[in-house]
């Protein structure tokens, strides 16, 4: 379902949008000049012409079917990213998007776009907010006019903004490679650029007292994940084969410069945040799992899921989507692997009702009717309201009518 | 995805396929009365359908694709019978890493009904759910009735209903889909008669 194109969205605007990574060491060679909190610019300016074409995006955005708009959550993110962006605060403006992509963006004129399925893999908020200071560094340092500048090209900018909101809100089958090659290709950061926003990113978590470590983990996760795929051209870009994206950085660069920071940067027992990030997604995480399942990388959402399984939070959710996994993959013995996962799942109080229809559908797979009827009445009675009760009720009397 | 077209352009688009359906067609390119869905079996159009299969690009072979005012206002879907593998998607390069939702022997009520929403999502719409599952009669054979409700990438609310069953060895699917303001309900006596008049072949 996602597949490439949200890879490569992430890829080319968030993660790998550089170019060859810079070492923690390595001197700033970019010319930004941070911006002052508040500043905007003249309609005439060139700048004034780059936020004019942001705004229009900022404004489909606005209106287009994936933002997230629950106030709890977004409260959540605005005042995490105010925390950790203190006088630009003012500036930003954190729209969540609803859409299993590993990406967040900022465009030139504050707009910051962070989509659920990175939000769905941080593992605490310390993660998240690596991120949201990354993305804040583009914007305070004034990167996408120091690009626009270099490009010379406003049609380029409107062309790549364009495409940036059909990218944001595209159904994740539709993505168009020549699309995403040209944002990738206009709207990317060089090197110099992406070192200094990890820079500001880093920084921004040190002095919010978050755990210096995590904008690094952030890094090994996504390495971790795009090696999990069943998508080729997804593990290409983890071992650094795609033609595509030659000249971009290697996560394992862009880890390494991020440790060295953690290993110089000041001695603190910092902040991950992880209960109140993971109350704060709770609300979603069906949801966010359900589509993850849904965009067909089982190779990706299965390594992230026994990731979660291993922690030992949400165990009935976790367990029940890995069974989803292994059920739709459907190689060869993952149904067993899909039974066992529903079984685990409901041991567990927060296990989806659906967890117990699986389990009746697998019996009846497995040629056992009586434990499939009872597993299907289970679900009947914790989803009495279900929107295939009348299609599971046929099910039950074919069952004991003895029907195969 | 179909783009934004002129119901002049989806009706010259209608004229060109106007040999290949049974139903009776006008000069100017609108469907009425029996249409023929490959071998499969045969439904009965009201007025005011257009065939503009030729113009999607999202579909495989054998699905045909009906509108009256245009597939952005509304689209009726209707296979001529998905064989073993065959998903009413296309399959392109950019689709090539993923399973496209395809038609298996012996699928359950779940599976064609997560089939065809998995197939809605391909077709551009967003957190398409099934609701109101229930048995139904797909000409003579057992099939599943379900409603549909998801949103476009712009936020508009559609509608959708769809009929799906197994029959020696295929799977049939009508599936209608439109805004969920004004065109769904305009339309959907329509394509309930529509749905209704499903005769299989014999």
């Amino acid at each position: 379902m996602i597949s490439f194109r949200s890879f490569v969205v992430v890829l080319g605007l968030v993660l790998l949008g550089s170019g060859p990574a810079a070492t923690a060491q390595a001197p700033n060679t970019s010319r930004s000049v941070e911006r002052t909190p508040g500043a905007r610019p003249t309609a005439t300016s060139e700048e004034g012409g780059l936020w004019d074409v942001a705004a229009r995006l900022e404004q489909d955005l606005k209106r287009s079917g994936v933002i997230l708009r629950d106030p709890a959550l977004n409260a959540y993110v605005r005042d995490m990213t105010c925390n950790l962006t203190g006088p630009h605060c003012q500036d930003l403006r954190v729209y969540l998007i609803e859409q299993p992509v590993w990406n967040a963006f900022m465009t030139p004129n504050g707009t910051m776009a962070v989509y659920s399925g990175l939000m769905l893999r941080m593992d605490n908020e310390a993660e998240l907010a690596c991120v949201v200071g990354h993305e804040a560094g583009h914007f305070i340092q004034n990167h996408s006019l120091e690009n626009f500048r270099r490009t010379k090209s406003t049609a380029n900018w409107a062309m790549a903004l364009g495409m940036l909101a059909g990218a944001a809100g595209a159904p994740s089958g539709s993505g168009e490679l020549i699309s995403v090659a040209a944002i990738a290709s206009i709207l990317s950061y060089n090197r110099a650029q992406e070192s200094e926003a990890d820079r500001i990113g880093f920084n921004k978590i040190a002095a919010g007292g978050y755990d210096l470590g995590a904008c690094a983990g952030v890094w090994r996760k996504l390495l971790a994940e795009f090696e999990a795929s069943d998508q080729r051209r997804v593990r290409e870009r983890a071992t650094g084969q795609s033609g595509m994206f030659d000249s971009h950085p290697g996560a394992i660069d862009r880890i390494a410069a991020l440790d060295a920071l953690a290993k110089a940067g000041p001695a603190q027992n910092g902040s991950l945040n992880q209960q109140r990030y993971r109350a704060a997604i709770r609300p979603h995480l069906k949801n966010w799992l359900a589509a993850d399942v849904r965009r067909k990388d089982y190779g990706s959402s299965l390594h992230f899921i026994e990731r979660r399984i291993g922690e030992g939070q949400d165990l009935g959710t976790y367990h029940f989507f890995k069974g989803e996994a292994l059920r739709r993959r459907n190689k060869d013995g993952d149904r067993a692997l899909a039974k066992a996962a529903f079984a685990a799942a409901i041991n567990f109080a927060d296990a989806p009702a659906e967890a117990y229809r699986e389990l009746g559908f697998l019996h009846l797979r497995d040629q056992a009717p009586k434990e499939s009827a009872a597993m299907l009445r289970a679900y009947l009675e914790k989803a009495p309201e279900a929107e295939d009760r009348l299609l599971i009720e046929g099910d039950l009397r074919k069952l004991e009518q003895g029907a195969p | 995805m179909i783009g934004p077209m002129t119901r002049r352009g989806v009706l010259a688009g209608a004229g060109a396929l106007a040999l290949s359906a049974c139903a009776s067609t006008s000069q100017s390119g609108v469907l009425t009365g029996a249409y023929k869905v490959g071998e499969a079996y045969t439904l009965t159009l009201g007025s005011g359908w257009a065939d503009i299969s030729v113009l999607s690009n999202q579909t495989s072979a054998g699905v045909r694709l009906l509108t009256i005012d245009g597939p952005l206002l509304n689209r009726l879907y209707a296979t001529q019978g998905l064989k073993e593998g065959q998903s009413i998607i296309r399959q392109t390069g950019a689709k090539r890493d993923n399973p496209l939702p395809g038609y298996r022997t012996g699928m359950s009520s779940r599976d064609l009904v997560e089939m065809i929403t998995e197939t809605v999502e391909l077709l551009g719409y967003i957190d398409p759910e099934a609701m109101d599952q229930r048995p139904a009669k797909f000409g003579g054979a057992d099939g599943v009735r379900f409603e549909i409700a998801a949103r476009t990438a712009q936020g508009l609310a559609i509608a959708g209903t769809a009929l799906v069953a197994e029959a020696r060895g295929r799977a049939h699917v009508l599936l209608f889909l439109a805004p969920k303001e004004h065109y769904f309900v305009a339309s959907l006596a329509e394509v309930e008669s529509i749905f209704a008049s499903a005769t299989l072949q014999p």
